[in-house]
């Protein structure tokens, strides 16, 4: 993204890194002392006067200082002198402005002719006896600030510093205060009191007016923003322990919902992002990100490369991207070369991470004796005899001398005879077995950035590497990155940019296709029983540990590797327009390769043998080798130009339009070959079975005009239109092209006159309001317009020729899908108390999906098919945001931060093609809440025989099971009193005893945030939380505990049930028998959904703490550094919530079962910052 | 002056090419993928569309435990086995929630869309036939399915549109006579086969599934009819009842006229050795079966569950009883008490049908290719080697594999799935033939059983002499020929997954499942009590009232406590599975619910 060309040309030096639109500074070594000595030539016709000051920076050693705002130096003058002094040459250029210069060391400082008339006559008006007052004015980390005004308070009398940052100022009365102000800093009051030596130490100012805030196609003064824009600074970010800034996102931004991925913490895994709640029916509801303006990964962003990052929430903000925008935009823009010397820095922090949550196991005895219990409960055979209930006992409590493996008959039962029965004696705690302590990360960075007038650049390179927490098995993922950028000014109007950026990460584990089943190891953790040693007979691991299989020498790789190049040209062919064109060619590969191999084995008598029997894990007997290639290029070509002019000094205006093109395709090879003739080196020639192969070709093209007005008066009212007509290859005929346009208006209260005297208090005020429609054309299928037939390159019936091909039959569409349509309004207010210390801002939200592609429809089944997705759905979200931060100081020297965001967003279904509102727990339907959970209400647990008889007797539960209740069950209640407990006519209006009992919607998502520094020293934290959310846990027999033989799986947490002693239990009385029957019996406890076993998802968490410490100048000084400081960070520290011990409230939502995945990873890491 | 235009004139220019040069192509379509314009319209692309029917419209063998389906385990939901944990139809305890979605429509709608894109193909000849013909056998195939679980449901024989599906349920009648229809158009366009060696669906495939559908249907109008249940059509009539059963018993006659096919007679003991053969190909019993290959991890787990004779199911002793004595009697009450005392004995081919220790393990059977043999029941055993009932599975065991992963691994054992046998073919034929008139083709149905009873060594049928008239005899009612062929059938598909659908359409739940329990083996003073003692097989591990439930005669009771009062198969409900509320809903009540859900 490129901000406004004004910004480009601005060489700033000064050591505040600031973002001023209004500064201009120009800078220049010298050694001389006065101006007069040095004699230049010029001969320059209709310049502005910029261009002369710079001509005379080039030929001379001086630096000018101005602010742009008081001193015009876009007029145009004509000079034309033969060595003449620079001062002759000022006093030209300036004879009929009002402007003076004063000449500090080798700077030239103009001003406005008032201001240094004061200064002067205050040198000159000497009429009392006063003292003289010096001192150095310097920037928190002690740089001495140039240039800094410096008023007796109540008059003009004053001065600046000079280049050191020294100043004297003579004839101070005694009781004066004086007023140390510049640009960007806050403006402080020092009384002189006796003092002869004032130093001070300025801050940044805590809400900077003037920041300027990237928006789509151009920068945008935050002042005059009327749309709901959040901007973050990149260096906000960068020092956290993450892969990505997809996490550190987390609780920064309002509105902005990061939730964990599907395949949990694992090493690597981007976290998945969502502007204000789900948008559509479809999970096509993705916010569009772009990087330097072009759509990109973040996980292949490097986060120390980022400058900062803008989040566009409502139409007006991301109406511009039109159909790629419709639930919102986030912007990246990277960080760019400066003028100056060249400016090295690292970055970089070492990690170790640990799983946040892990379950604890019941040992072998406690889960025996469970499970006995659930078997007799369901009236079968216990599985444990007491002997071995006896022996098992004995092992927990000391397990020397003990033979785990009683009853070994042959070389076959050191395998898979051990699952799912009561052989074998241990204590295993499955999960302690298979996950390290601590894993190891590390994160370095390097950028060096420099440039002379003309030609700036800035270049990165970094490195991501994490290990995984399994034990036993290789699972670990690195990142490189490579940014590279270059911007040259060609002739004084025509420049050019180049910007180029590289990731290459791999991933290596030993899941995947053709590898090891992932979502089957983790499966298997939990359900496999305690009562199995992890090592055999022979000390080896044994089958059930899985270890062999891990080691087998099985992996699977991933390389993706992502390539962008953009270049392009800014013309100004005339002041105030521009003209941008760039060109972007993005290529992305994904290079995989699987090698399956089956695990070696020692038997009881010692001989190897190679075994695959594990199934669920996926190994062919011989081995296969999966290699596959994906290959994405993507091409764009932007142009668009803007002007702005004003009128009458009053009516200002800024007029952009412009066009796009986008062409993606992508390839795909596939192949699998079993067989392998070497272990050690396989390949797909290598291989004497089946092959298989298959590719894929598909592509997408979108063609956009667009522009935007903005138009403010005096800065006070704002307007701005925005429109798009977007076109894309996914829609065909009267489908294909969409018009997106919106409007927003703004109102800076704060700026009219009648709010001057609350000036001292209210700094900024501002109310917004904006309207406009999106598009979104993702849901839809890559060509809507014709049904494809897939294809598998073979069958398991086997031909005479072997297994062979099939075609599928198509699925259904519907021709006329077009764009989901948008419809987006958003109010907010903006403000800013006292001094701007206390700002924030409020939003209301509503946004509304018309057009949308629902899932389909529930349609009979003679139907024979899902029916196709069309646009016949509305959706509704509300919401609302608020944030509010605080900058204070107490004393000089402490500076403290604290702030807070909440946001909350909803979504509803406005219109469905339900309309018999069936099955209105599974089925979309008009009204519905997305989220919502239907259940049945539970009074408690039936406690005695009788209570159990009277409940059969009085109601009927047939529906729910076939057997009866008894003591320890779940007494569900007859809400309808119909004596019957059932879902009633399944239809909106009778759902019989169903109820709508929670939402998993995550509603009141806040974050605290607080830093503290004294000297150097900061402290900071972040909170992150959910104040609302629900999860239905039933049917999971991760969080039932029983189950089926097979898919029992103890916690510690589930020894908590029902039984004659145990009568105010958490669980019910746990059943455990054959997985054709246990329906039956868990219908009537943890099977259904009930409100009593609803868990409460809400949750804080300490999210991110960091302690860092800036080494004070005079040691950096020492080693020729700028800044050197360490840090130590933790993620994750801590989480308060109500669920129960085992689930992670991030997580758990995430996987099927709850719990069957990578747990997410408490960090704690140590940094350093070195900058030259 | 000359300098603005210059840059103003060069920065359009500039624009203006870019303008030219960009123009990516807004159209895009897929490459290099089938789609539905101009859909299957060469020969080939219809055979490989139709493979697709080849995976989910056949019989598999099952894959997970014995709780799971598929051929080796079906008849556990019958009077043939007995899971460790009661199957939920017999027990009557499915409930309205579990009613599932009718899938099978999916794979109609499919078969419709070929059929309507038939003309799409302009190649003629045998293989297009041949695949119009599959595409109709499909169809039937499906629909079977449906009847038998759902009864009337709605005939579809096109590609629907949303707006069509609101129809109501079609009289299974009027399904019923669609799919020997669909059936006939397939007889019609289908090769004729000498044997199974083409893999595919075949005339005399057709001609099966033709038999198989008629009977059914003729069976379950004529006894529910009989019954005066919920599940017959109430304008069925006797002709209509008649007509099925001449269509089943000429569809198979046509098979057996042609003369190709046999009963196998391949191996030491062709019977056992036919269900664990890995190539059929050319075996001439074979009409139509499905291959597994657990090398490319195509396979079942069949013989790892019961390979050690356990599975957590066991055979009944209602069905070891219901095999006729060696010289081909009744096996009576007083022969039988007196044989079982000493474990296997009752099983022994020397005084029984030889097809009983060739489908139950008797002691000494080899179990496994290293020679374990079979001893005694592992009753005692808590695992999914337990085994329920004292009689361990043999049928579909792979004792003799070379292929050692079949022993113990999971998918990993390859017995075929037979589709269709000639045997199944001769027991159509033979019910056709007693239901339509006994007495009067008593020759006719000795002589097609003759080549079941030859194979194993069992002398002819002798309707009178196996006649069996004991009141505890459920089927003594039935006259002498149709309870022979019954007993026939019940004993040569044994464990082949065909009993429940028999039970079904015999209306007979009433006199084998409901209120009944299963028993096994005789435990009471048999020799499996005596191994149960200090140094014996089981050494004291079998508690009885504990760990293993036995009944006042002493027979192993495995449901002793888990069903005291039998099976609870509702017999004015669970003939038929119900229908998903939701569907009667959509269909804003066409569809209404199935009897008694």
């Amino acid at each position: 993204m490129n901000k406004l060309l004004i910004v480009k040309k601005i060489p700033i030096t000064m050591r505040i890194t600031c973002l001023l639109l209004c500064l201009i500074v120009f800078q220049l070594q010298a050694e001389d002392v006065y101006s007069q000595k040095t004699k230049i030539s010029l001969d320059m016709k209709n310049t502005t006067i910029e261009k002369v000051l710079q001509t005379i920076e080039e030929k001379s050693d001086y630096h000018f200082l101005y602010n742009n705002k008081l001193v015009n130096v876009d007029r145009k003058v004509s000079v034309r002198v033969k060595d003449a002094t620079i001062a002759d040459i000022l006093d030209r250029l300036f004879e009929s402005e009002n402007v003076e210069y004063q000449v500090e060391g080798n700077h030239i400082i103009l001003l406005p002719k008032e201001k240094v008339k004061g200064l002067v006559s205050g040198v000159e008006s000497v009429q009392q006896q006063q003292k003289t007052i010096t001192g150095k004015v310097t920037d928190t980390n002690g740089e001495p600030i140039i240039g800094a005004t410096i008023l007796i308070k109540g008059t003009t009398q004053g001065t600046v510093t000079d280049m050191d940052g020294n100043y004297t100022l003579q004839n101070v009365p005694e009781d004066a205060i004086l007023q140390f102000s510049y640009v960007g800093m806050e403006t402080q009051e020092m009384p002189v009191r006796g003092k002869t030596v004032i130093n001070v130490a300025m801050s940044e100012a805590a809400e900077l007016l003037e920041e300027v805030v990237v928006v789509g196609y151009g920068v945008q003064k935050k002042v005059n923003l009327t749309g709901a824009v959040a901007s973050v600074r990149g260096d906000e970010l960068a020092q956290r322990p993450v892969v990505d800034v997809t996490q550190s996102l987390q609780g920064v931004v309002p509105g902005l919902i990061v939730s964990v991925p599907t395949r949990g913490g694992k090493p690597g895994q981007s976290f998945s992002l969502n502007i204000r709640g789900q948008g559509n029916l479809s999970g096509s509801d993705l916010p569009y990100v772009l990087v330097d303006g072009v759509e990109m990964n973040l996980a292949d962003i490097n986060p120390n490369d980022i400058e900062d990052i803008s989040v566009l929430k409502d139409a007006a903000a991301a109406s511009i991207y039109g159909a790629r925008a419709a639930y919102g935009v986030i912007l990246i823009t990277t960080k760019k070369g400066e003028k100056g010397k060249m400016r090295a820095s690292y970055q970089g922090n070492t990690a170790w991470s640990t799983p946040v949550n892990l379950p604890v196991m019941a040992n072998g005895y406690e889960f025996a004796k469970y499970f006995n219990e659930g078997c007799i409960n369901a009236g079968q055979t216990p599985q444990y005899s007491e002997s071995q209930l006896a022996i098992l006992e004995q092992y927990v409590q000391n397990p020397a001398g003990i033979n785990c493996w009683p009853v070994i008959e042959d070389n076959y039962s050191m395998t898979t005879l051990y699952e799912n029965n009561s052989r074998g004696v241990g204590s295993t705690d499955w999960f302690k077995f298979h996950y390290k302590e601590f894993a190891f990360k590390q994160n370095h960075n390097l950028s060096l950035s420099g440039g002379d007038k003309t030609s700036q650049y800035y270049v990165s390179g970094g490195y991501y590497g994490e290990e995984g927490l399994l034990e036993h098995a290789d699972i670990n993922y690195r990142r490189f990155n490579f940014n590279a950028n270059l911007s040259s000014e060609l002739t004084d109007w025509l420049k050019f940019k180049i910007n180029s950026k590289y990731s290459l990460s791999n991933h290596r584990s030993p899941f995947g296709d053709g590898a090891l089943n992932e979502g089957m190891f983790y499966h298997g953790l939990a359900r496999f029983r305690p009562t199995v040693s992890p090592y055999d007979l022979n000390g080896n691991f044994s089958e059930l540990s899985q270890v062999p299989y891990l080691r087998s020498g099985t992996y699977a790789k991933t390389n993706n590797s992502n390539s962008v190049i953009m270049g392009g040209f800014e013309l100004t062919p005339l002041k105030n327009w521009n003209i941008f064109i760039d060109y972007t060619y993005k290529k992305g590969t994904t290079d995989y390769m699987a090698f399956a191999t089956p695990a070696t084995f020692i038997a009881i008598d010692g001989t190897t043998y190679i075994q695959n029997t594990r199934t669920e894990l996926g190994i062919p007997d011989n081995g296969s080798f999966t290699r596959s290639m994906a290959a994405s290029q993507y091409q764009s070509i932007n142009f668009y130009t803007n002007y702005n002019f004003s009128l009458d000094e009053k009516h200002n205006f800024n007029l952009m339009v412009g066009y796009q093109e986008e062409d993606n395709t992508y390839k795909y090879l596939y192949s699998k070959v079993f067989d392998i003739i070497s272990k050690t080196n396989p390949g797909i020639n290598l291989a004497t079975g089946d092959k298989n192969i298959s590719e894929t070709r598909n592509g997408w093209a979108t063609r956009g005009f667009f522009g935007r007005l903005n138009y403010d008066f005096k800065g006070k009212y704002l307007c701005e239109l925005n429109g798009r007509y977007d076109g894309s290859s996914r829609f065909i005929g009267k489908s294909r092209w969409g018009w997106f346009p919106s409007v927003s208006v703004g109102w800076n209260i704060a700026h009219e006159d009648f709010m001057q005297s609350m000036n001292h208090i209210l700094n900024t005020f501002k109310i917004r309001a904006s309207y406009g429609h999106l598009g979104n054309q993702s849901g839809a299928a890559l060509y809507t317009f014709a049904q494809t037939m897939n294809i598998s390159t073979k069958g398991t019936w086997y031909f005479p020729n072997g297994r062979d091909m099939i075609i599928w039959g198509p699925g259904t569409f519907d021709p006329n899908v077009t764009w989901e349509k948008v419809e987006s309004s958003n109010l907010g207010v903006d403000y800013g108390l006292f001094n701007n210390r206390l700002t924030g801002s409020f939003d209301v939200f509503r946004r509304k999906t018309k057009d949308m592609l629902g899932p389909s429809e529930d349609v009979a089944d003679m139907f024979g098919a899902n029916p196709p997705n069309t646009n016949n759905a509305v959706m509704q979200s509300k919401g609302w945001e608020f944030t509010v931060n605080y900058r204070g100081k107490i004393g000089n020297k402490i500076d403290y931060s604290v702030g807070g965001m909440i946001f909350d967003a909803q979504s509803k279904v406005l219109e469905y093609s339900n309309p018999t509102f069936t099955n209105p727990s599974g089925n979309w339907y008009k009204g519905k809440k997305v989220g919502e959970i239907w259940g049945y209400k539970v009074s408690g647990i039936i406690q005695t025989q009788d209570e159990a008889n009277e409940y059969n007797r009085v109601i009927n539960t047939s529906y729910l099971t076939g057997i009866a209740f008894t003591p320890g069950d779940l007494k569900f209640i007859d809400l309808n009193d119909d004596k019957k407990i059932n879902k009633g006519e399944n239809t909106l209006g009778d759902m019989g005893d169903m109820t709508i009992i929670g939402n998993a919607t995550p509603r009141y998502q806040y974050s605290l945030n607080g830093s503290i520094s004294y000297k150097g020293l900061t402290l900071s934290v972040l909170f992150q939380g959910v104040g609302k959310r629900d999860y239905n846990p039933a049917g999971s027999n991760y969080f039932s505990g029983a189950s089926s033989y097979a898919q029992t799986t103890v916690f510690k947490e589930h020894l908590d049930y029902w039984r004659e002693d145990n009568h105010d239990a958490y669980y019910t009385k746990p059943y455990i028998t054959g997985a054709g029957s246990i329906n039956s019996f868990i219908a009537k406890t943890t099977g259904n959904t009930t409100d009593y076993y609803l868990q409460d998802a809400s949750y804080l968490r300490l999210k991110n703490l960091t302690v860092s410490y800036d080494l004070p100048k005079v040691v950096t000084d020492k080693i020729k550094l700028s800044k050197a400081s360490v840090f130590f960070s933790g993620e994750n520290l801590f989480t308060i919530t109500n669920m129960i011990g085992f689930f992670d409230p991030e997580l758990v939502f995430v996987s099927s079962d709850g719990g069957k995945n990578y747990p997410l990873n408490k960090v704690y890491s140590v940094g350093l910052i070195l900058n030259l | 002056m000359k300098k603005r235009y210059f840059k103003i004139i060069s920065s359009l220019l500039l624009l203006f090419s870019f303008f030219l040069h960009g123009c990516f192509d807004l159209d895009k379509y897929p490459e290099g993928q089938l789609s539905t314009v101009n859909a299957l319209s060469s020969t080939s692309e219809m055979e490989k569309y139709l493979n697709q029917f080849y995976e989910s419209g056949v019989k598999i063998q099952p894959y997970g435990l014995a709780t799971s389906t598929g051929i080796a385990y079906g008849d556990q939901q019958s009077d043939n086995m007995v899971n460790s944990a009661p199957n939920t139809r017999l027990a009557g305890l499915i409930a309205l929630s579990d009613a599932s979605k009718l899938n099978n429509y999916n794979y109609i709608r499919n078969l419709n869309f070929m059929i309507e894109n038939i003309n799409n193909n302009k190649e003629e000849g045998p293989e297009k036939k041949q695949c119009i013909g599959e595409a109709y056998y499909f169809r039937a195939w499906y629909y079977f399915q449906m009847i038998k679980g759902y009864g009337d449901i709605t005939w579809v024989n096109k590609v629907l549109s949303i707006d069509e599906v609101k129809s109501p349920r079609d009289s299974r009648l009027v399904v019923v006579d669609s799919i020997l229809h669909d059936l006939d158009i397939a007889i019609l366009n289908l090769k004729e086969e000498n044997s199974s060696a083409t893999m595919r669906v075949h005339r005399d495939v057709a001609r099966a599934l033709k038999a198989e559908v008629a009977l059914f249907e003729g069976t379950w109008q004529k006894y529910h009819r009989a019954k005066n249940d919920p599940f017959f059509s109430k304008d069925v009539t006797d002709a209509k009842i008649k007509n099925y059963l001449e269509q089943a018993r000429d569809a198979a006659k046509a098979i057996i006229d042609r003369g190709v096919w046999s009963i196998s007679q391949v191996g030491d003991k062709p019977y056992q050795d036919l269900f664990i053969m890995l190539d059929l190909s050319n075996n001439p019993e074979i009409l139509f079966w499905k291959k597994y290959n657990a090398a490319d991890n195509i396979g079942h787990s069949v013989t790892r569950y019961i390979n050690e004779g356990g599975g957590q199911t066991g055979i009944s002793q209602s069905l070891v009883d219901d095999y006729l004595t060696k010289d081909g009697n009744i096996y009576s009450k007083e022969q039988r008490e007196k044989d079982q005392k000493i474990y296997g004995k009752e099983l022994s081919p020397q005084i029984r049908d030889p097809r009983l220790s060739q489908t139950v393990c008797t002691p000494g059977t080899q179990m496994k290719p290293d020679g374990t043999q079979y001893q005694y029941p592992p009753l005692h055993v808590t695992t999914y080697h337990q085994n329920t009932t004292g009689y361990s599975m043999l049928k579909f065991n792979e004792y003799n594999t070379s292929y050692l992963p079949t022993v113990t691994g999971e998918g990993k054992s390859q017995a075929p799935a037979i589709q269709y046998r000639y045997a199944e073919i001769l027991l159509i034929y033979a019910e056709a033939l007693a239901e339509l008139d006994g007495p009067g083709n008593a020759d006719e149905i000795k002589r097609a059983l003759k080549p079941l009873r030859d194979r194993v060594g069992m002398p002819g049928v002798d309707f009178d002499r196996e006649y069996n008239t004991d009141p505890t005899y459920p089927f003594h009612n039935l006259d002498k020929y149709i309870q022979a062929v019954r007993r026939e059938r019940r004993i040569e598909l044994a464990c082949e997954g065909h009993r429940f659908d028999d039970i079904l359409r015999w209306a007979a739940a009433d006199d084998l499942i409901a209120a009944k329990r299963p028993l096994g083996a005789l435990f009471l003073n048999s020799s499996l009590q005596q191994e149960n003692v200090s140094g014996g097989y089981y050494s004291g591990a079998l508690v009885v009232g504990k760990n293993i439930q036995i009944n006042e005669e002493g027979y192993i009771d495995p449901y002793k406590l888990q069903l005291p009062n039998g099976f609870g198969f509702k017999i004015d409900r669970d003939y038929l599975l119900p229908i998903q509320q939701r569907m009667l809903s959509l269909t804003e009540g066409l569809w209404k619910q199935n009897p008694g859900w």
